[in-house]
């Protein structure tokens, strides 16, 4: 059976943690913006023009994706808050069922 | 919070109108918030409209900027398919027309009145301008109309050589469709890009088979009984049939409200650098908005989603008694002909320009100089120069051309 909505913990930088239902298919940014995540700017809308929408994913959530595109990781490099090896940009990140219960960081500063 | 106060009321829901509510919650404001959109769905995303949205079939919902559960947890009152007919400005009250039939008459009180009206497209002067087989893309109806029609047609006509109808025509050739653009101008984006980025830019889309009538202007056009469209084109009484036309021949500031309320308006509702109008209760933002960039004289309007949520941005700050933010260089995007284009500064005045990256790579930035001061910065598939150039083209920095030209040397290390 498909699984249509999932759930995703987002730490916040205070270090609480957020719970969101997201659907299969949006991105983490659509999820993020849709339940007001603190900390997740996403100016341009999800177009990957911008960098304020930069997450870290557990190391669980990194092993079910591709690796970020040359577009995204150009963008990541210039990103507010530091870069790291689970770095992404959430607009390129699409929810797929095995993600579900998984833990998403939102960095310090976006801009 | 007091029951008594109106607190702030915006009138329309799209990118400005939307922002200055998040805002003025993120700031802490804690009086109420009234957001009134004339549109009957949930405040959207407009970019995507001309863009990825017709590749894909995403229910318009995806677009929708926030979740109905944001405004009912914000405490921001959005009132939707309600018209703002009028202002009393001595009354401090604004009359509001329900548009679901009924008509019914309402009026609202405010402390403070942010108008963030928008835009709306320009028509084409000629007969038949509303026929079915027209369209302007501004709405999320313009756009799922225009995807629908996209798998029908074959031949698309466009007419505007600007971002909405170059966007189109990307979507199209992707498609398979036969694309003829119509321009009055001698380039494309004639009025928004300096010359060398309209050049690059052409090369590429005719690559893509889309074909060009510059310095050409639609006369007419008749309705053919199979709904197909014939053009009659000048000079020479060239015609020209199609299946589809697409128009996007700019649009125009939404001020009549501001105007009939007595504010000073001039193709848009003038503010100061704070966003706020001749009347000190009344702000405008977005693209109803006009004020006056740094280093320009002259004021103007500027149409992006940076430039609306900035100026939301500054309007909440200052209604919350916070540092107002600075203005910023505009920055834009843009998908097209297949490449990410991202600008900083929107000045066509300038002395010199160099060339950062390869042309034939697809992958290179212009720096635009005035007296050794970058004043722009265009980039093709650079972002990382974009973002850089946002911070130093609002300083109007002086990078040495030779170092500009290193690809060695990040830009960021300027400024």
């Amino acid at each position: 059976m498909t699984k249509n909505k999932i759930e995703l913990n987002f730490k916040l930088t205070d270090g609480t943690i957020q719970k969101v239902e997201a659907s299969v298919g949006e991105s983490v940014m659509q999820a993020a913006i849709f339940n007001n995540v603190d900390g997740i700017d996403a100016e341009c809308g999800g177009s990957c023009m911008c960098a304020t929408c930069h997450i870290y994913l557990s190391d669980e959530l990194t092993a079910l994706l591709d690796p970020a595109s040359e577009d995204e990781s150009e963008m990541l490099e210039e990103a507010a808050a530091e870069r790291r090896e689970t770095s992404r940009l959430s607009c390129q990140v699409r929810i797929c069922e095995e993600m579900d219960g998984g833990v998403i960081e939102v960095p310090q500063c976006q801009s | 919070m007091s029951v008594l106060t109106p607190g702030t009321v915006i009138v329309g829901a799209s990118h400005a109108g939307v922002q200055v509510a998040i805002s003025l919650r993120e700031n802490g404001y804690d009086q109420p918030i009234t957001l009134i959109s004339a549109e009957n769905v949930l405040p959207y995303q407009r970019p995507p409209l001309s863009k990825a949205y017709l590749e894909t079939d995403q229910p318009a919902e995806a677009l929708a900027l926030k979740s109905a559960k944001y405004y009912a947890d914000q405490s921001i009152d959005l009132i939707l398919h309600h018209e703002v007919t009028a202002i009393d400005r001595q009354a401090r009250q604004i009359t509001l027309k329900d548009l679901k039939g009924q008509n019914t008459v309402l009026s609202q009180g405010y402390d403070h009145l942010v108008l963030a009206t928008g835009s709306h497209v320009r028509k084409l002067p000629v007969q038949g301008a509303e026929h079915d087989n027209i369209i302007y893309v501004r709405t999320t109806e313009d756009a799922e109309k225009l995807r629908l029609a996209l798998e029908k047609v074959n031949h698309v006509g466009i007419i505007g050589a600007g971002f909405i109808g170059l966007e189109v025509a990307t979507t199209a050739a992707k498609k398979g469709k036969k694309i003829s653009v119509i321009e009055m101008a001698g380039r494309i984006l004639e009025r928004l890009f300096p010359v060398e980025m309209s050049s690059y830019l052409y090369e590429h889309h005719c690559q893509n088979g889309i074909e060009f009538h510059f310095d050409t202007r639609l006369e007419d056009l008749k309705i053919n009984p199979d709904q197909s469209l014939s053009l009659s084109l000048q000079p020479n009484d060239q015609k020209l049939d199609c299946d589809l036309l697409v128009v996007g021949i700019g649009t125009v500031a939404n001020d009549t409200l501001a105007q009939n309320a007595g504010l000073t308006c001039c193709n848009g509702i003038m503010v100061d650098q704070t966003c706020l109008s001749d009347d000190p209760h009344i702000s405008a933002c977005g693209d109803c908005a006009v004020w006056t960039l740094p280093y320009d004289i002259d004021p103007s309007r500027t149409e992006s989603v940076q430039n609306a949520v900035d100026q939301a941005k500054i309007i909440a700050a200052r209604l919350c008694g916070r540092d107002v933010p600075a203005q910023v260089a505009p920055w834009f995007w843009s998908d097209q002909a297949g490449v990410k284009i991202q600008m900083v500064g929107s000045t066509l005045d300038y002395d010199d320009v160099i060339l950062r990256g390869e042309t034939a790579e697809n992958k290179f930035s212009l720096l635009y100089y005035k007296q050794n001061n970058l004043v722009r910065v265009d980039s093709i598939n650079r972002p990382a120069d974009h973002l850089a150039a946002r911070r130093l083209v609002t300083s109007r920095t002086t990078i040495p051309k030779e170092t500009a030209r290193d690809l060695g040397v990040s830009l960021k290390t300027f400024g």
